[in-house]
């Protein structure tokens, strides 16, 4: 199933009227990878009207991660404490680097992380990865953990405490033995893998880490979105998105067409 | 996909521009999906660009 961000913007300016990034589904945001939004410079366009930006959670780096308790679509106790460690279906251990992957059960680019996340070296007293859903049922879970062949315990975190705070932007975190959060990102690129590795290599030798994810950009209202340039997917043909001089343009094919407002995403497909 | 291209259908003679960007790498793959489902709105080609590395991450 195909899931897109989008926004759709209403400006008097060619600025976003609406944020949104890692999430699935909300208010007139439809899901992932990413998105943009462009929107004209039209005289008679009305003010934009976007809703409040969101923030990511990457502002956790720093910080204890907050104790958890939930069950995994196999039915095993998956709980995470500072005191207790790590238990899962009964089985303590305290890892030098627990990543925590935070997702949603029909997020493509989750779908991406949890299969990437299986080729990290290990699971053992050294590395642990866990997966937390904060949307979705164990039925959701179990379906999402069989369609991505990922062997790492799942859980379903979906409205509980725990995820209003931890989940925002999908997030996926890297905790040290003692329980702080070490590195943290929104989303997910193919390139992070690298960065996981660091980081866990890092703490399994026992060095200081404090790391954020790769910049990721939040599109927020008011800002201008770059100039896409880009072919034409299946014809090779160069088409061009702009705004020079506060008006909204696609140019393709020789022609150049003005808009009064635009949505645009990034799909799978 | 299906509400965006209905979204499409709806105001785009009215100055909307839909449009996607697709990530796929396999871009006869990214033409037939988007062919199956009925996508007539923009689809640019942004596997492996800059701007997807940038902004393509949720």
């Amino acid at each position: 199933m195909h899931h897109t961000h989008c926004i759709a913007v209403e400006v008097a300016s060619p600025a976003v009227g609406r944020a949104g990034y890692g999430g699935w589904m909300r208010a007139a945001a439809l899901l992932a990878p990413s998105l943009l939004a462009l929107a004209c410079a039209s005289d008679d366009a009305p003010v934009g009207r976007g809703a409040r930006a969101r923030t990511v959670s990457t502002g956790e780096v720093g910080t204890d991660l907050d104790p958890f308790a939930f069950e995994t679509s196999e039915g095993e106790r998956i709980a995470w404490s500072p005191s207790a460690g790590l238990e899962i279906g009964g089985e303590r251990r305290r890892p030098a680097a627990l990543l925590v992957h935070v997702f949603q059960p029909d997020c493509p680019a989750c779908a991406d992380e949890a299969r990437a996340l299986e080729r990290l070296d290990g699971d053992d007293d050294a590395f642990t990865a866990v997966g937390l859903a904060h949307r979705g049922g164990t039925e959701d879970v179990a379906a999402f953990r069989s369609t991505t062949g990922a062997r790492h315990p799942m859980a379903t975190a979906t409205g509980s405490e725990w995820a209003q705070r931890w989940s925002r932007g999908d997030p996926t975190y890297v905790v040290d033995r003692g329980g702080r959060v070490v590195y943290a990102q929104v989303g997910f690129h193919p390139s992070d893998v690298a960065v996981w590795e660091d980081v866990i290599e890092d703490l399994r030798a026992g060095r200081d880490v404090r790391r954020t994810g790769p910049d990721r950009p939040a599109v927020s209202e008011g800002e201008r979105l770059p100039r896409i340039e880009l072919p034409v997917l299946g014809t090779g043909n160069t088409a061009v998105i702009d705004a020079p001089g506060g008006r909204l343009a696609l140019e393709r094919d020789g022609e150049r067409r003005t808009f009064r407002a635009a949505v645009g995403f990034f799909s799978r497909y | 996909m299906v509400h965006l291209q209905r979204f499409h259908e709806a105001h785009g003679d009215r100055g909307l521009l839909v449009f996607a960007i697709s990530m796929e790498a396999d871009a006869a793959r990214a033409i037939e999906l988007n062919r199956e489902l009925g996508v007539d709105y923009l689809v640019l080609d942004g596997a492996g660009s800059a701007l997807g590395e940038r902004y393509a991450y949720g």
